[in-house]
């Protein structure tokens, strides 16, 4: 009887835990990650009274949360999947409308540019249509700056996101550890019953963890829960939690990194972090956001290059040569910034490398590593950062700067100390799309037309056809001077099917070029390409006549005959082939001139080895002829033996007919001229004159020497130069008006004035110009006693010209004079040669400080820098002009070139800007789309895995409805147990 | 399966919001009237659109260019036309002058006609486009290209240039002829010539065209070269500015005319051919004369009328006089067919404009037809597609509602 009231105690006490539990169910019914609980009861111990067996009532046995382990790991796994997609679609989808918008989009920036292109090119002499050009080119700069812009700044917020993210892990990392604490101190004090709302605590931490990043969980010692993320770093192990933080990374300053700190030591994880936001903020930075600011950078940098390149090769408004464009995409800030040392290298930080950008149609989007892998501190490696190829391995030639180049771009290694273990990020095209910018401001400074201009004679009897000229370069030295072509070109057919190329300076005596281009052969009823093509031949020339000291005594007859000499050095000359894949190089034999060989002679020699042909040509300037005025012996000039100032009788046959016959006293230049063009034996040896009734310049076209002789008092001279003038270049402040032999100048206002000039074979020299000069003769001579005290040695004085627009140049001349009454002077000099060399060859030359040829002299391309063809019959005589294009203001032929650059194949050789621009919004869009498929798919995984977990773990109101109504009733039918119990023992008391 | 209830929640609530998105998409598409809103919607779609549209962008300048070089090419037709036109006329007058009945008085009259259409062909030759320019100047678009000189005759100061513009990508069009080929290359009977100063010179001499006065000894000299150089001025005596006239080719003296005296602006008249060097000269500078077997219009009809005025009625000027008129006839023959081949030029441009401008035409049509095909939506299947989602996110709604009202606790 008093067990019966025990068992309904038992079954009271238990059904009400059993309400409890029920109401616990019902009550978090709304709770997230909240397990529903069940009650199991047991029977109590029997009791063996009586001989038998009696039930002893009920107990609870434990309160057990429903629970599957792999259900709520895999719904862990799909929402750290989920998650990832999620924030890759999400941000993807930022750029994808940002790239395609027609409002943002760079492809309505360039078509709006290239429109209003067209319209310069219809109207090219409108300002208003020029201006309107500029400003659609700024609205394209600035279409690109806002797009950069938009995407630097979704870098920025990634990297606050990262940095929050970060913050968070290592927060749950915290409050797991300290649950696993108490959950291990629970279980111990409970003996072993579980803390079902812990644990469900626990695992909604690690759920929420799995949004974050993704995870993955060991159980130790049936309590604790241990924590690992990315490569099996631990960020929770027992009650010990790690932390995570986000700070610059290593590689890349502006890209926020991931560390894992653990202790006192520090590692960088961001490459192995999947998973969660933070896996999707990682792959849309690495698969979106860089490709796309590259691929931005890559479309800008190439119109930059490619628009610039084809307006150099215009000319503008008002006649000057086309200068940039955009700004340079090589400005030195630009080229530092295009490669960053990584954070770890060795202290002191002092490396310095640039990337300068060669060719915008080899770039690639890609970012470029170079790594020093040691052992040792030369070798060097260069990798593809994007696809991890390894490129090039190289190693340091110990002398910087250093360049290398690779798709598209020159790295140079400029200065440091490069060790083992230096890394380097190479970003060539990142900053591409920010550093495009306007360079031309005025309307007037649009190249629109062409430099050349082509027409043909109009006394031509045949028909030929010039074309108009194409300029493919505007370095040559026919087209790199301002506002003229140097020399004009005059294409004369000596036949129908031959013409010679000629120096067309002075039309009324059109001469060689130097190298002469004579001869050449005409195709009729084709058309004919006239000027040599660029096939990679590079020309150098000689230092020119050497002026000797003085000149050379002859004394009179019965006297040996002494011959003045060119005063050449005698040189050896080694010729080398360079093989193009190997770069290694292998020397013709030796080569060796004599001293005082003609340039002739000199040209001879070379011309019979391969791969050299060599031409020569002998200039002399002869001026500031004198006369004392005696009539004693007036002055007498032989030239090679010729004598000049003979006076002949009629009938004679030395010159033509109509040569001056009579000698004026003093002689002048014309006078020289005439007589030499006159005799017939230099026009059959191609020595020819020109004179300016100043100067009288004398040519040898074949380089032989040119020797005077030279007869008179000692007050009848005339000086004598090499006729090459020297440049003198201003290197610091500009004259605040030009320079003018008719005026004076001070230099003390606004100067100093610096300028340098380089003097053949002896290097640079710098002078500076001072003090105030009243007069223009000052001026020069102040010029003059710089040049002379600059420390460069020449022979004679130095005679200093200033042209119209205030230029100096200079040439040492070399008073000449006679002798007197016994005797003459004599005077020799030599010529310069003309080296062609054909692709990869090259010339070393020796002995040094020779006063022939640079001992390693430096070829310029020979080619023209345009083309011209004609076409059609011509007849002996024609004539055919290639001159600059002056005044040319309806000229619109380099605006055409540009108009076509919008659909030339400048990128990669098969897309034009547009083209690259679309594939660009294309991947784009394509990663976009992927992406959200994805999150779409992975969400259907996560709502089915949810539901499984729910399925089994989730309250259910009804079913606890039910059960509410179950342990009530068991709750009622206990309490009726102890109502009996009492009955009886009510009914059993009351019998007494 | 056993459903929480929590989870029979959020299943109702997400069909509603996953019916709410396409409903907003199907919504988003309809009100555009664009199937691909963002290149995500359809990458391939996408770019083809972007290419389709820059070609259009393309066509849409291409077609600008094309009135432009229309409207360039139809005025230089008109203007060319009154040319003909012109020399039509001038064809007449030179006829009616060779009447033998004529007499001196009325040959002037004649001139003083003549004179009235040359300046207004000149005023043709000089007539400018709607922007200003010039339009047979070549590339010197700013500089009048018919500039008559203090002789009274007309130089050519334009160039060679010839403008194009692009019609198509491939297809450029020439917008113009300059006026050199035009009126000054001109075919001639007799043989010309043409004069030059050398850019070299270091005085301010200027030389003048020029005209062959001995038809004869300019024939015997043909096709030499002439250049005039002035000497030292101490080379004649009294010293003063002083010329040398030399062949080109082998630099002979012409006509003994060495170290002749220089007057500034006198006439040298040598090898058939008079010619006037005005301005300072210094030693050295030089004069080129080219001779040429062509001749310029105004330079026809300038030589017409200098007969026309001069010639008497005596036998011999009458006999020059039928010699010039024939000559003149010839040479306005050239000049008409000149301008002639230029105008057919000109129309085979435009009919090059108009078939582009068809075919631009034609293929703008395909390339919208598959723009709209790419890009647009579908109406008709996009708004049953709307009705038929909208109809689903109101069921879904309604069941929601339904199903929540659903619990024991209702019951108890």
């Amino acid at each position: 009887m008093g067990d019966l009231l025990g068992i309904g105690i038992t079954g009271l006490k238990a059904q009400q835990t059993a309400l409890t539990v029920t109401g616990h169910n019902i009550a978090n019914a709304g709770t997230e990650g909240y397990s529903r609980q069940t009650v199991n009861f047991n029977e109590n111990t029997p009791q063996f009274t009586g001989g038998v067996w009696t039930g002893n009532g009920v107990s609870v046995d434990n309160i057990q949360r429903v629970y599957d382990e792999f259900l709520t790991k895999q719904m862990q796994r799909d929402t750290s999947t989920f998650n990832e997609f999620d924030t890759l679609a999400l941000n993807a989808s930022q750029i994808d409308s940002l790239l395609a918008d027609s409002g943002t989009g760079i492809q309505p920036g360039i078509e709006r540019m290239f429109g209003s292109l067209q319209s310069v090119v219809d109207d090219p002499s409108s300002l208003p249509a020029r201006q309107v050009l500029i400003s659609e080119a700024n609205g394209l700069v600035d279409r690109f700056a806002s797009i950069n812009d938009r995407l630097v700044d979704q870098n920025e917020i990634i990297n606050g996101q990262m940095e929050v993210v970060a913050g968070e892990i290592s927060t749950i990392g915290k409050a797991i550890a300290e649950l696993n604490e108490q959950i291990q101190l629970a279980l111990a004090a409970s003996n072993g019953s579980p803390p079902n709302d812990m644990l469900d605590q626990r695992d909604k931490l690690i759920t929420d963890l799995s949004v974050l990043v993704g995870v993955e969980t060991v159980e130790q010692d049936g309590s604790a829960v241990n924590v690992f993320i990315g490569n099996g770093q631990a960020l929770v192990i027992g009650n010990e939690a790690n932390e995570i933080f986000a700070d610059a990374g290593s590689t890349d300053p502006s890209r926020v990194g991931l560390y894992f700190r653990k202790g006192e030591s520090i590692q960088e994880v961001t490459p192995e972090i999947t998973g969660g936001q933070l896996g999707g903020m990682l792959e849309f930075r690495e698969t979106v956001l860089d490709p796309t600011i590259n691929g931005l950078g890559r479309v800008a940098m190439s119109i930059n290059e490619t628009f610039n390149e084809q307006h150099h090769l215009g000319i503008d408004f008002e006649g000057s040569k086309g200068g940039n464009f955009f700004e340079d995409l090589n400005a030195p800030s630009n080229t530092y910034s295009r490669a960053q040392g990584d954070a770890r290298n060795e202290k002191p930080n002092d490396r310095l490398l640039s990337v300068h950008i060669t060719d915008t149609s080899k770039l690639t989007t890609d970012n470029y590593r170079v790594e020093f892998p040691g052992p040792g501190d030369y070798i060097f490696k260069v990798y593809n950062d994007t696809t991890g190829e390894e490129l090039k391995t190289t190693a340091l030639t110990g002398q910087l700067p250093q360049s290398l180049e690779i798709d598209g771009f020159e790295l140079r290694l400029e200065a440091g100390s490069f060790q083992s273990g230096d890394k380097f990020l190479l970003t060539p095209t990142r900053s591409g799309a920010s550093n495009i910018d306007m360079k031309v401001t005025r309307p007037e400074e649009i190249a629109i037309a062409s430099p050349i201009s082509t027409n043909a004679a109009i006394g031509n009897i045949g028909n030929g056809a010039i074309s108009q000229g194409t300029v493919y370069d505007v370095n040559t030295p026919y087209l790199s001077s301002e506002g003229e072509m140097d020399p004009p070109i005059l294409i004369r057919f000596t036949s129908s099917t031959s013409y010679d190329v000629l120096d067309n300076s002075d039309p009324g005596n059109p001469i060689p070029l130097f190298p002469p281009l004579m001869n050449q052969r005409y195709v009729p009823g084709i058309s004919n390409s006239l000027l040599p093509l660029d096939e990679g031949k590079t020309a150098f020339t000689s230092f020119g006549g050497y002026l000797p000291v003085k000149s050379t005594y002859q004394a009179q007859a019965p006297a040996a005959t002494v011959t003045a000499q060119n005063g050449f050095f005698p040189e050896r000359i080694t010729i080398n082939i360079e093989d193009p894949l190997t770069g290694l190089k292998t020397a013709q034999p030796l080569l060796t001139t004599p001293a005082n060989s003609s340039a002739k002679e000199i040209a001879r020699l070379l011309s019979e080895r391969n791969g050299v042909d060599a031409s020569a040509r002998t200039t002399v300037e002869l001026s500031d002829f004198t006369s004392d005025g005696m009539p004693l012996i007036n002055m007498g000039l032989t030239l090679n033996g010729v004598e000049l100032t003979d006076t002949l009788a009629a009938g004679q046959t030395k010159y033509d007919s109509d040569y001056p016959a009579v000698v004026p006293d003093p002689v002048t230049p014309n006078f020289i001229a005439d007589r030499i063009n006159a005799n017939r034996d230099f026009q059959d040896l191609g020595i020819i004159a020109k004179s300016d009734g100043a100067t009288v310049t004398i040519t040898a076209l074949n380089g032989e020497d040119l020797s005077f002789d030279v007869k008179g008092d000692l007050g009848d001279s005339f000086t004598i130069g090499n006729g090459l003038d020297t440049q003198l270049t201003q290197t610091g402040e500009a004259p605040f008006k030009n320079l003018s032999e008719f005026e004076g100048f001070d230099f003390s206002e606004n100067g100093p004035y610096t300028y340098e000039f380089e003097s053949p074979g002896q290097g640079k020299f710098s002078i500076e110009l001072t003090g105030n000069h009243a007069t223009g003769a000052d001026v020069l001579n102040e010029i003059q006693n710089k040049i002379e005290t600059s420390g460069m040695s020449f022979a004679g004085s130095i005679n200093v010209e200033l042209d119209e627009k205030g230029n100096i140049s200079f040439q040492p001349r070399l008073q000449v004079s006679g002798t007197g009454p016994n005797g003459s002077n004599k005077i020799a000099m030599g010529g310069q040669v003309k080296v062609v060399l054909d692709e990869n060859y090259s010339l070393d030359i020796e002995p040094p400080g020779n006063n022939l040829f640079d001992t390693d002299p430096v070829g310029e391309s020979i080619h023209f820098g345009f083309e011209v063809e004609i076409e059609g019959i011509v007849e002996a005589g024609d004539k055919f002009n290639i001159k600059f294009n002056k005044d040319g203001t309806s000229d619109s032929r380099n605006g055409v070139s540009l108009g076509n650059l919008q659909t030339a194949d400048s990128i990669g050789g098969n897309s034009s800007y547009s083209d690259a621009y679309s594939t660009l919004v294309e991947e784009v869009g394509s990663i976009t789309s992927r992406a959200k498929i994805n999150k779409d798919s992975s969400q259907v995984l996560l709502r089915n895995s949810q539901d499984a977990v729910s399925s089994t773990s989730g309250v259910n109101l009804d079913e606890e409805a039910a059960d509410l109504i179950r342990y009530e009733l068991a709750y009622n039918a206990s309490a009726k147990v102890i109502q009996v119990a009492r009955d009886l023992f009510d009914t059993l008391i009351n019998t007494f | 399966m056993r459903i929480s209830t929590l989870q029979s929640f959020n299943k109702g609530l997400n069909s509603i919001l996953d019916n709410q998105s396409q409903v907003n998409k199907t919504q988003q598409q309809v009100s555009t009237g664009r199937r691909v809103l963002t290149p995500a919607d359809d990458p391939i779609a996408a770019t083809k659109i972007l290419q389709l549209q820059q070609d259009a962008a393309l066509r849409e300048q291409f077609g600008k260019n094309m009135t432009g070089a229309k409207g360039r090419l139809t005025l230089e037709e008109t203007q060319l036309a009154g040319i003909t036109d012109n020399l039509t006329r001038i064809k007449e007058l030179t006829i009616k002058a060779g009447d033998g009945s004529q007499t001196i008085g009325d040959r002037q009259s004649i001139a003083a006609e003549v004179r009235q259409i040359l300046a207004s062909t000149v005023d043709l030759m000089n007539s400018k486009d709607a922007g200003g320019e010039y339009l047979f100047g070549g590339f010197k678009g700013g500089t009048q290209p018919f500039q008559q000189n203090e002789n009274g005759r007309y130089d050519y100061a334009g160039d060679e240039g010839q403008r194009f513009l692009s019609i198509a990508t491939s297809t450029t069009v020439a917008t113009g002829d300059n006026g050199k080929n035009l009126f000054v290359d001109i075919e001639a009977v007799d043989n010309s010539f043409t004069t030059q100063t050398n850019p070299l010179n270091q005085g301010e001499g200027v030389v003048n065209p020029g005209f062959v006065v001995d038809e004869d000894a300019y024939a015997s000299f043909y096709p030499d070269d002439l250049i005039v150089t002035f000497n030292a001025e101490s080379a004649i005596s009294p010293a003063g500015p002083n010329f040398t006239v030399r062949q080109a080719s082998d630099g002979k003296i012409v006509d003994g005319l060495e170290a002749r005296g220089y007057a500034e602006g006198s006439e040298i008249i040598v090898a058939g051919i008079a010619l006037r060097i005005s301005g300072e000269v210094q030693p050295g500078d030089e004069f080129l004369v080219n001779s040429s077997e062509k001749q310029g219009i105004t330079d026809t009809i300038g030589r017409l009328m200098d007969g026309l005025n001069n010639l008497e009625d005596n036998p011999t000027d009458s006999a020059t006089l039928d010699n010039l008129l024939a000559d003149t006839l010839d040479n306005l023959a050239f000049a008409q067919s000149s301008v002639s081949q230029v105008r057919s030029e000109v129309g085979a441009r435009l009919n090059v404009i108009d078939n582009t401008s068809s075919l631009a035409a034609d293929i703008d049509i395909v390339s919208k037809t598959v723009l709209s095909e790419l890009s647009d939506v579908d109406f008709a299947e996009a708004v049953s597609r709307l009705s038929l989602q909208s109809f689903l996110l109101e069921t879904a709604q309604q069941s929601y509602a339904k199903i929540q009202n659903l619990s024991l606790f209702n019951k108890i």
